[in-house]
C-alpha cells in the first residue's frame, strides 16, 4: 500500500505542473505522513509522502495546484512585451512580479513561432537557445520598472515571451502569461529639393548662379535641402559627388575646380556650405568641411562623400546646403559652366 | 501495478525525445549597410557594402538578395576601392547573380567587430517606381547556412541628380599709367633720348587673347612755335628703325614688362620691338597694333617708350609734341 502511494507521487510529481496567480493556498495538505529532500551530487528532489493526489483543476486564467510542492513554489508573473519606438531589432518588456519578494529571479522565454520552438533572453538581453542559471535575474536586475530591451531580433516579426520566477530551491514556477508584440520593418525615408526657402520642390533640381563676375563671390539661386528620416540603430548618411569636380565649360574646356577652402582667399573655387539643419528627435551632424561659415567651402568631387551624418535613429531630419563659386580675371568667358551634382542615402542597420 | 511501472519506465525512457530543439536562425550583423550609388529609379548603380560580423562562423559567402524591383544583371563585378569605412573583404572575391540577388564568394573568413566593405561596382539597375525596399544581407559557410543576417531598407526617389550652372561673363580692363611722358632730357644732335616711359597694363579671360594698338596724332614732333617738326622715322614695315645722332628721328619702342599668367602667348609687334635705346618703331597716324596675346591672362604690362634725336640745326623750342592714342580689345 505505501509502495502503491509513493510510486503514484512520483508519478504525479512529474506530470502535474500547478501554478496560481491570483490565490495562494497555504499549509494545504491532508493525510500528510512526512516528507524529505533526496539529493545527488548533482541534483536534489523534495518529495512529500501521504500528499492529496489528483489531476490539476484549471480554468481559462487559473491553475490551481495541490500539495506542498505547489504551496512553496514563488508566484507565477507575468510579462509586458511592446515596442514603443518603432524598433525593427529589439522590443522592450517589464516583468510583472506578482507581490514575489524582491530575491525573487526571473527567467524569460521568447519564441518567434508561437513557441513551437523556444528561446531564452540571456543575462546580457541578447537572445539565445538555452536557459541557464545565470540567465535568472531579479526584478531589478531586468530593469525593473523601467523595464529592459531584448536586442538581436528579426525585423517584420511577431514575438511571444513569458516569464517563470524561481526564490530558492524548490520554487520555480510554470511560465506565465504570454505578451505579444512585432518589430517594425527597417525603415529609411529620403527627399531632395532646390528652393531659396524650406518648402517641397519636384524634380528637375536645378540651381544657376547667375554671372560669375571675376574676384566676387556668387551664390547658387536655390539651395539644396534634403529630408532623412530612419529607425536604423546607427542612423544614416547623405552623400554627395560631381560629375565634373567643379563647374566646366565645354566651349572652353576650362573648369572652376570645386575646392574645400575659403573662397575670399582663394582666386578661384566652387563647393558647398551648410546653411541649415535640424530634426524631430535623433541627431543629425554636418561633416567637415561642409559645415563652413561665411565664404569656407566643402569640396564637391568625384569621389562619394558623406555631408550629413546621424549615429541613431533619426526622425524628420532636415537640413539645407548653398553653392558658392568665384571665377577669376583669367576664367575664359563662357555660358556654359555647369556640373551636376548627385545626392543619395544610406541607413546603418 | 506492472503496467503502471512499465508505463513510468516508457514515460522515463522517452523524455529526451521530447526535450525542446534548440531553435536556429541567423542573428543579425552588429552593423550592416547597402549605399546604392544612385537612387533614382530606373537607373544603372552600383552598390556599396559595408557589414559588421557579430557571430563566430567560418564565412565563405556574403549573399544579398534584393527587394522588389532591384535588377542584377549579367556582368556584376565587385571591388574594393574607396571604401566609405573598413577595410577589404579577405580573400579572392568572385561573384555570381541574377535575377534579385548575388553571391560574393571566395572570403577566407571574417572576424567578429571588424568592419568590411565591398562594392558592386557594375550590373544593377534600380526599381522602376519610387519607394522603399528591403534588401537581405547574409553570410554564409561554404555549405550555405546562415551566420550573420541583417535586413536594410533602401530607398529609391524620382530624381537623385542636381544640375548646376553658371555664366562667365566676358571681362577686359586696360589701363595706362599715365597721360604726359616727358623726354628725359632736352633733344640734341649728340644723342638719342628717350621718355621715361608710359605702361599699359591688361587684363582680360578673352579665351583667344587681346591686341594693342596705337596711333599718332602728328607722326611728329611739332612744334607750334617754330613750326618746324622732328618726323617720325621710316615706314611701317615690321621692321624696328635706329635713331642716329644730328638726324631727325622719332619713333617708338614697345617692351614687355610684365606676362600675366594666363594662356597663350604675349608678344610686340616686331615693327616696335625696338633693339636698343636707339631705336623703335615707325609712328602712323592710323591705329597700328604694338602688342598681341593669344590668350587670357590675369595682368600683362608693355611700357611704351619714345625715342628721338634731332639736327644741329632745329629751330629751339619747349613745344615739340605729339598725342598718341593706345587703345586695346579683348578678342573672345
Amino acid at each position: 500500500m505505501i509502495k502503491n502511494r509513493l510510486f503514484k507521487l512520483f508519478l504525479f510529481s512529474f506530470l502535474v505542473f500547478p501554478a496560481s496567480s491570483s490565490y495562494k493556498l497555504e499549509g494545504f495538505s491532508f493525510g500528510n505522513a512526512g516528507g524529505g529532500n533526496i539529493s545527488s551530487s548533482s541534483y536534489e528532489m523534495s518529495a512529500n509522502a501521504g500528499e492529496i493526489n489528483g489531476q490539476n483543476i484549471s480554468g481559462n486564467s487559473y491553475d490551481l495546484g495541490a500539495g506542498l510542492a505547489f504551496v512553496q513554489q514563488a508566484n507565477v508573473p507575468t510579462i509586458t512585451i511592446d515596442n514603443p519606438n518603432n524598433y525593427y531589432n529589439k522590443l522592450h518588456f517589464i516583468i510583472g512580479v506578482q507581490n514575489n519578494p524582491s530575491d525573487t529571479k526571473y527567467a524569460i522565454a521568447i519564441s518567434s513561432d508561437n513557441f513551437v520552438t523556444t528561446q531564452y533572453i540571456k543575462s546580457d538581453n541578447t537572445v539565445g537557445s538555452t536557459l541557464t542559471i545565470t540567465d535568472y535575474q531579479t526584478y531589478s536586475q531586468w530593469g525593473g520598472a523601467s523595464g529592459g530591451l531584448v536586442v538581436g531580433l528579426n525585423s517584420g516579426t511577431i514575438y511571444k515571451a513569458k516569464a517563470k520566477a524561481m526564490q530558492g530551491k524548490f520554487t520555480e514556477t510554470a511560465f506565465g502569461p504570454i505578451s505579444s508584440v512585432a518589430t517594425v520593418d527597417p525603415q529609411l525615408t529620403f527627399d531632395i529639393d532646390t528652393s531659396q526657402n524650406d518648402v517641397e520642390t519636384n524634380p528637375p533640381y536645378a540651381i544657376n548662379f547667375g554671372d560669375l563676375m571675376p574676384g566676387s563671390i556668387g551664390t547658387g539661386d536655390s539651395k539644396v535641402w534634403v529630408d532623412l528620416d530612419t529607425n536604423a540603430s546607427n542612423g544614416a548618411n547623405v552623400f554627395v559627388y560631381s560629375q565634373n569636380g567643379g563647374l566646366y565649360s565645354p566651349t572652353t574646356t576650362y573648369k572652376i575646380n570645386s575646392i574645400s577652402g575659403n573662397l575670399d582667399v582663394a582666386t578661384t573655387g566652387f563647393g558647398l556650405q551648410n546653411s541649415s539643419v535640424g530634426q524631430s528627435s535623433g541627431g543629425i551632424t554636418v561633416n567637415s568641411p561642409y559645415d563652413g561659415t561665411v565664404d569656407i567651402i566643402g569640396a564637391v568631387d568625384t569621389s562619394i562623400r558623406s555631408i550629413l551624418s546621424s549615429t541613431a535613429p533619426l526622425t524628420s531630419g532636415r537640413a539645407s546646403f548653398s553653392f558658392k563659386a568665384k571665377s577669376a580675371t583669367d576664367t575664359p568667358a563662357s555660358s556654359d559652366y555647369t556640373d551636376t551634382l548627385t545626392m543619395v542615402a544610406a541607413a546603418n542597420f | 501495478m506492472k503496467k503502471i511501472v512499465l508505463i513510468a519506465l516508457l514515460i522515463l525512457l522517452s523524455l529526451p525525445f521530447f526535450k525542446l530543439a534548440p531553435f536556429a536562425f541567423a542573428t543579425p550583423f552588429s552593423q550592416a549597410m547597402i549605399r546604392y550609388d544612385r537612387m533614382k529609379t530606373t537607373s544603372p548603380t552600383s552598390i556599396q557594402v559595408i557589414i559588421v560580423p557579430q557571430t563566430v562562423g567560418t564565412e565563405a559567402k556574403i549573399k544579398i538578395v534584393f527587394g522588389a524591383g532591384v535588377v542584377v544583371g549579367s556582368g556584376v563585378s565587385v571591388t574594393s576601392t574607396n571604401l566609405y569605412t573598413g577595410t577589404s573583404l579577405p580573400g579572392t572575391l568572385t561573384v555570381t547573380g541574377a535575377g534579385g540577388s548575388l553571391v560574393v564568394g571566395g572570403l577566407t573568413d571574417l572576424s567578429v567587430g571588424t568592419t568590411y566593405g565591398f562594392n558592386i561596382s557594375v550590373g544593377l539597375s534600380t526599381p522602376s517606381s519610387p519607394g522603399q525596399i528591403l534588401d537581405t544581407i547574409t553570410s554564409q559557410t561554404a555549405g550555405d547556412a546562415a551566420i550573420d543576417s541583417t535586413v536594410v531598407a533602401s530607398r529609391f526617389i524620382s530624381d537623385d541628380q542636381i544640375v548646376i550652372t553658371g555664366n562667365v561673363p566676358p571681362s577686359f580692363t586696360f589701363t595706362l599709367s599715365g597721360n604726359t611722358d616727358a623726354f628725359t632730357a632736352d633733344l640734341g644732335s649728340t644723342a638719342v633720348v628717350s621718355t621715361t616711359g608710359r605702361t599699359v597694363s591688361v587684363t582680360t579671360n578673352a579665351a583667344k587673347g587681346w591686341i594693342g594698338w596705337v596711333k599718332s596724332a602728328n607722326a611728329a614732333l611739332s612744334s607750334a612755335t617754330t613750326l618746324e617738326s622732328i618726323g617720325t622715322t621710316g615706314v611701317v614695315d615690321t621692321t624696328p628703325s635706329t635713331c642716329v645722332n644730328n638726324s631727325d628721328c622719332y619713333v617708338l619702342d614697345a617692351d614687355k614688362t610684365t606676362t600675366g599668367a594666363g594662356s597663350g602667348s604675349l608678344a610686340i609687334a616686331a615693327e616696335y620691338d625696338g633693339a636698343d635705346a636707339s631705336s623703335g618703331g615707325t609712328l602712323s597716324t592710323s591705329l597700328t597694333p604694338f602688342v598681341t596675346r593669344t590668350g587670357k591672362t590675369a595682368g600683362d604690362v608693355i611700357t611704351l617708350i619714345a625715342r628721338a634725336s634731332i639736327l644741329s640745326t632745329k629751330a629751339a623750342g619747349s613745344d615739340y609734341i605729339d598725342t598718341l592714342t593706345v587703345i586695346g580689345a579683348g578678342n573672345f
